[in-house]
Protein backbone atom coordinates (compact mmCIF):
# COMPACT_ATOMS: atom_id res chain seq x y z
CA UNK A 1 0.00 0.00 0.00
CA UNK A 2 1.09 3.38 -0.13
CA UNK A 3 1.66 6.29 2.02
CA UNK A 4 2.52 9.87 2.33
CA UNK A 5 6.12 8.63 2.72
CA UNK A 6 5.79 5.98 -0.16
CA UNK A 7 4.37 6.38 -3.20
CA UNK A 8 4.82 5.92 -7.01
CA UNK A 9 8.19 6.81 -8.34
CA UNK A 10 9.65 9.16 -5.49
CA UNK A 11 12.60 11.01 -5.78
CA UNK A 12 14.30 11.78 -2.63
CA UNK A 13 13.45 15.20 -1.50
CA UNK A 14 9.89 14.92 -2.89
CA UNK A 15 7.11 15.19 -0.37
CA UNK A 16 3.44 15.08 -1.16
CA UNK A 17 1.24 18.47 -0.46
CA UNK A 18 -2.13 17.18 -1.12
CA UNK A 19 -3.94 14.33 -3.17
CA UNK A 20 -7.31 14.05 -3.97
CA UNK A 21 -9.86 11.66 -5.17
CA UNK A 22 -13.57 12.56 -7.33
CA UNK A 23 -16.26 14.26 -4.60
CA UNK A 24 -17.73 11.68 -2.45
CA UNK A 25 -21.24 12.38 -3.86
CA UNK A 26 -19.93 10.78 -6.92
CA UNK A 27 -19.46 7.72 -5.42
CA UNK A 28 -22.92 7.98 -3.79
CA UNK A 29 -25.12 7.97 -7.07
CA UNK A 30 -23.15 4.63 -7.89
CA UNK A 31 -24.38 3.56 -4.31
CA UNK A 32 -28.06 4.75 -4.65
CA UNK A 33 -27.66 2.53 -8.05
CA UNK A 34 -26.81 -0.34 -6.58
CA UNK A 35 -29.47 0.00 -3.44
CA UNK A 36 -32.14 0.37 -6.17
CA UNK A 37 -31.13 -3.35 -7.88
CA UNK A 38 -31.31 -4.88 -4.40
CA UNK A 39 -35.08 -4.37 -4.36
CA UNK A 40 -35.55 -6.36 -7.68
CA UNK A 41 -35.89 -9.81 -6.41
CA UNK A 42 -38.42 -8.31 -3.38
CA UNK A 43 -40.66 -7.22 -6.46
CA UNK A 44 -40.19 -10.56 -8.52
CA UNK A 45 -41.22 -11.92 -4.86
CA UNK A 46 -44.29 -10.04 -5.06
CA UNK A 47 -44.88 -10.72 -8.94
CA UNK A 48 -44.39 -14.68 -8.09
CA UNK A 49 -46.85 -14.57 -5.24
CA UNK A 50 -49.91 -13.43 -7.73
CA UNK A 51 -48.55 -14.58 -11.38
CA UNK A 52 -47.48 -18.14 -10.11
CA UNK A 53 -48.42 -18.58 -6.88
CA UNK A 54 -47.15 -22.47 -6.75
CA UNK A 55 -43.91 -21.18 -7.46
CA UNK A 56 -42.83 -20.52 -4.24
CA UNK A 57 -44.33 -23.48 -2.71
CA UNK A 58 -43.05 -26.17 -5.09
CA UNK A 59 -39.88 -28.79 -4.56
CA UNK A 60 -38.09 -27.64 -7.67
CA UNK A 61 -38.81 -23.50 -8.20
CA UNK A 62 -38.10 -22.85 -4.35
CA UNK A 63 -34.60 -24.31 -4.44
CA UNK A 64 -34.18 -22.54 -7.50
CA UNK A 65 -34.94 -19.21 -6.49
CA UNK A 66 -33.09 -19.53 -3.37
CA UNK A 67 -30.07 -20.40 -5.56
CA UNK A 68 -30.87 -17.67 -8.06
CA UNK A 69 -31.47 -14.64 -5.17
CA UNK A 70 -28.19 -15.54 -3.52
CA UNK A 71 -26.43 -15.91 -6.47
CA UNK A 72 -28.20 -12.39 -7.14
CA UNK A 73 -27.21 -10.93 -3.95
CA UNK A 74 -23.64 -12.17 -3.99
CA UNK A 75 -22.58 -10.65 -6.88
CA UNK A 76 -24.56 -7.21 -6.48
CA UNK A 77 -22.23 -6.99 -3.43
CA UNK A 78 -19.44 -7.71 -5.24
CA UNK A 79 -19.89 -5.38 -7.99
CA UNK A 80 -20.33 -2.89 -5.50
CA UNK A 81 -17.29 -3.33 -3.91
CA UNK A 82 -15.61 -3.05 -7.54
CA UNK A 83 -17.20 -0.02 -7.92
CA UNK A 84 -15.44 1.69 -4.87
CA UNK A 85 -12.09 0.35 -5.89
CA UNK A 86 -12.37 1.91 -9.22
CA UNK A 87 -13.23 4.93 -7.20
CA UNK A 88 -11.20 4.93 -4.41
CA UNK A 89 -8.01 3.75 -6.60
CA UNK A 90 -8.58 7.17 -9.05
CA UNK A 91 -6.17 9.67 -7.31
CA UNK A 92 -4.18 12.89 -8.13
CA UNK A 93 -1.41 13.36 -6.16
CA UNK A 94 0.42 16.86 -6.00
CA UNK A 95 3.68 16.96 -5.02
CA UNK A 96 6.81 19.62 -4.15
CA UNK A 97 8.32 18.42 -7.36
CA UNK A 98 5.40 17.31 -9.60
CA UNK A 99 1.70 16.27 -10.27
CA UNK A 100 0.24 12.71 -10.27
CA UNK A 101 -2.41 11.33 -12.07
CA UNK A 102 -3.30 7.39 -11.43
CA UNK A 103 -6.38 6.43 -13.22
CA UNK A 104 -7.72 2.75 -12.02
CA UNK A 105 -9.64 1.94 -15.92
CA UNK A 106 -11.42 -1.38 -15.07
CA UNK A 107 -9.38 -3.66 -12.70
CA UNK A 108 -6.87 -4.81 -14.87
CA UNK A 109 -6.04 -1.63 -16.67
CA UNK A 110 -4.13 1.21 -14.97
CA UNK A 111 -2.65 4.25 -15.69
CA UNK A 112 -0.26 6.54 -14.03
CA UNK A 113 0.87 9.97 -15.48
CA UNK A 114 3.45 12.59 -14.00
CA UNK A 115 4.36 15.78 -14.98
CA UNK A 116 6.94 18.05 -12.94
CA UNK A 117 5.32 21.37 -11.87
CA UNK A 118 7.94 23.49 -13.98
CA UNK A 119 6.56 22.17 -17.05
CA UNK A 120 2.84 23.43 -16.09
CA UNK A 121 1.62 26.24 -18.24
CA UNK A 122 -2.02 27.08 -17.43
CA UNK A 123 -4.92 26.09 -14.93
CA UNK A 124 -8.04 25.96 -15.20
CA UNK A 125 -11.27 24.46 -12.90
CA UNK A 126 -14.86 24.49 -14.21
CA UNK A 127 -17.81 23.37 -12.19
CA UNK A 128 -20.82 22.68 -14.33
CA UNK A 129 -23.98 20.76 -13.41
CA UNK A 130 -26.91 21.15 -10.34
CA UNK A 131 -25.12 18.88 -7.97
CA UNK A 132 -21.47 20.15 -9.04
CA UNK A 133 -23.05 23.39 -8.29
CA UNK A 134 -24.83 22.63 -5.12
CA UNK A 135 -22.39 20.45 -3.59
CA UNK A 136 -19.32 22.74 -4.96
CA UNK A 137 -17.44 20.12 -6.62
CA UNK A 138 -15.85 20.25 -10.22
CA UNK A 139 -13.17 19.70 -13.07
CA UNK A 140 -9.06 21.58 -12.48
CA UNK A 141 -7.66 20.93 -16.31
CA UNK A 142 -3.91 21.83 -15.99
CA UNK A 143 -2.18 22.43 -19.37
CA UNK A 144 1.66 21.38 -19.73
CA UNK A 145 4.33 21.24 -22.32
CA UNK A 146 4.83 17.74 -22.12
CA UNK A 147 4.23 14.56 -23.93
CA UNK A 148 0.87 14.68 -22.43
CA UNK A 149 -0.48 18.06 -22.42
CA UNK A 150 -3.46 18.35 -20.37
CA UNK A 151 -3.87 16.53 -17.39
CA UNK A 152 -7.82 16.60 -15.58
CA UNK A 153 -8.80 16.37 -12.16
CA UNK A 154 -12.35 15.08 -12.59
CA UNK A 155 -15.38 15.74 -9.90
CA UNK A 156 -12.80 16.95 -7.00
CA UNK A 157 -14.19 19.48 -4.34
CA UNK A 158 -12.99 22.78 -4.27
CA UNK A 159 -11.95 23.14 -7.47
CA UNK A 160 -11.38 26.82 -7.61
CA UNK A 161 -9.09 26.32 -4.25
CA UNK A 162 -7.21 23.22 -5.76
CA UNK A 163 -6.53 25.33 -8.54
CA UNK A 164 -4.96 28.07 -6.40
CA UNK A 165 -3.08 25.86 -4.33
CA UNK A 166 -1.59 24.06 -7.61
CA UNK A 167 -0.66 27.66 -8.92
CA UNK A 168 0.85 28.78 -5.81
CA UNK A 169 3.18 25.30 -5.94
CA UNK A 170 3.91 26.02 -9.53
CA UNK A 171 5.36 29.42 -8.81
CA UNK A 172 7.08 28.18 -5.76
CA UNK A 173 8.38 25.41 -7.66
CA UNK A 174 9.39 28.14 -10.98
CA UNK A 175 11.34 30.13 -8.29
CA UNK A 176 13.06 27.64 -6.02
CA UNK A 177 13.71 24.77 -8.84
CA UNK A 178 11.19 22.85 -6.47
CA UNK A 179 9.20 24.11 -3.67
CA UNK A 180 10.33 24.22 -0.20
CA UNK A 181 9.96 21.69 1.98
CA UNK A 182 9.90 23.66 5.30
CA UNK A 183 7.36 24.82 7.93
CA UNK A 184 6.36 28.14 6.11
CA UNK A 185 5.36 27.04 2.54
CA UNK A 186 3.96 23.87 3.77
CA UNK A 187 1.85 24.80 6.64
CA UNK A 188 -0.93 26.95 5.06
CA UNK A 189 -1.65 24.68 2.49
CA UNK A 190 -1.76 21.32 5.45
CA UNK A 191 -4.21 23.54 7.66
CA UNK A 192 -6.46 24.01 4.80
CA UNK A 193 -6.55 20.73 3.66
CA UNK A 194 -7.32 19.85 7.68
CA UNK A 195 -10.13 22.18 7.19
CA UNK A 196 -11.82 21.04 4.07
CA UNK A 197 -11.28 17.60 4.76
CA UNK A 198 -11.00 16.56 1.55
CA UNK A 199 -7.05 17.27 1.09
CA UNK A 200 -5.53 14.13 2.58
CA UNK A 201 -2.04 14.22 4.07
CA UNK B 1 -31.15 -36.00 -12.67
CA UNK B 2 -31.94 -34.22 -8.88
CA UNK B 3 -31.80 -30.23 -7.99
CA UNK B 4 -28.48 -31.24 -6.89
CA UNK B 5 -27.34 -29.47 -10.22
CA UNK B 6 -28.55 -26.13 -8.57
CA UNK B 7 -25.85 -26.60 -6.08
CA UNK B 8 -23.00 -27.28 -8.60
CA UNK B 9 -24.02 -24.03 -10.39
CA UNK B 10 -24.45 -22.13 -6.98
CA UNK B 11 -20.75 -23.82 -6.14
CA UNK B 12 -19.25 -22.62 -9.16
CA UNK B 13 -20.85 -19.21 -9.05
CA UNK B 14 -19.03 -19.07 -5.30
CA UNK B 15 -16.20 -20.05 -7.02
CA UNK B 16 -16.35 -17.16 -9.20
CA UNK B 17 -17.12 -14.45 -6.58
CA UNK B 18 -14.38 -15.64 -4.18
CA UNK B 19 -11.91 -15.03 -6.90
CA UNK B 20 -13.13 -11.99 -8.33
CA UNK B 21 -13.02 -10.64 -4.63
CA UNK B 22 -9.29 -11.78 -4.46
CA UNK B 23 -8.57 -9.44 -7.14
CA UNK B 24 -10.69 -6.27 -5.56
CA UNK B 25 -8.86 -7.11 -2.43
CA UNK B 26 -5.44 -7.40 -4.15
CA UNK B 27 -6.11 -3.94 -5.70
CA UNK B 28 -6.77 -2.27 -3.13
CA UNK B 29 -4.48 -3.39 -0.95
CA UNK B 30 -1.25 -2.94 -3.89
CA UNK B 31 -2.51 0.34 -4.92
CA UNK B 32 -4.24 2.25 -2.45
CA UNK B 33 -2.99 4.72 0.19
CA UNK B 34 -2.70 3.08 3.71
CA UNK B 35 -6.01 4.66 5.43
CA UNK B 36 -8.28 3.46 7.77
CA UNK B 37 -11.48 3.73 5.16
CA UNK B 38 -9.90 0.89 3.27
CA UNK B 39 -9.36 -1.31 6.08
CA UNK B 40 -13.08 -0.45 7.21
CA UNK B 41 -14.74 -1.24 3.63
CA UNK B 42 -12.68 -4.20 3.23
CA UNK B 43 -13.56 -5.96 6.45
CA UNK B 44 -17.42 -4.49 6.08
CA UNK B 45 -17.19 -6.37 2.50
CA UNK B 46 -16.29 -9.68 4.12
CA UNK B 47 -18.54 -9.38 6.91
CA UNK B 48 -21.89 -8.61 4.65
CA UNK B 49 -20.57 -11.60 2.06
CA UNK B 50 -19.94 -13.85 4.79
CA UNK B 51 -23.79 -13.22 6.46
CA UNK B 52 -24.95 -13.37 2.64
CA UNK B 53 -23.48 -16.60 2.45
CA UNK B 54 -24.73 -17.71 6.13
CA UNK B 55 -28.02 -17.02 5.55
CA UNK B 56 -28.21 -19.04 2.28
CA UNK B 57 -26.43 -21.94 3.66
CA UNK B 58 -29.77 -21.70 6.42
CA UNK B 59 -32.39 -21.93 3.08
CA UNK B 60 -30.40 -24.09 1.50
CA UNK B 61 -30.09 -26.63 4.16
CA UNK B 62 -33.91 -26.76 4.76
CA UNK B 63 -33.80 -28.30 0.97
CA UNK B 64 -34.39 -32.01 -0.14
CA UNK B 65 -31.95 -31.80 -2.73
CA UNK B 66 -32.36 -35.62 -3.94
CA UNK B 67 -35.87 -34.23 -5.81
CA UNK B 68 -35.64 -35.04 -9.37
CA UNK B 69 -35.82 -32.16 -11.68
CA UNK B 70 -38.05 -33.69 -13.39
CA UNK B 71 -40.70 -35.59 -11.85
CA UNK B 72 -41.79 -39.06 -13.71
CA UNK B 73 -44.77 -39.90 -15.10
CA UNK B 74 -46.49 -43.19 -14.08
CA UNK B 75 -48.46 -44.72 -17.01
CA UNK B 76 -51.70 -46.94 -15.24
CA UNK B 77 -53.60 -49.32 -17.43
CA UNK B 78 -56.69 -49.32 -17.24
Amino acid sequence: MFTTHHYPHQRPDERIVFYLRRYWFVFFKTMLFYAVLLIFPYLFFLLSETLFPNLLSSSVGFPAIVIGASIYYLFIWLFFFHAFADYYLDMWIVTNHRIINIEQEGLFARVISEQDLQRIQDITSDIHGFFPTLFGYGNVHIQTAGEQQRFTFEQVSHAAEVARNIQTQVRLCQAHGHTLAGANQQAPIERKAVKTGEFVL
Amino acid sequence: MTIAVFLLIYLGALLVFVVYSGFVYYHLFRFGFKSRVVYAVNALYALVACALIAVSLAYILQIDWTVPIFPSISLTLP
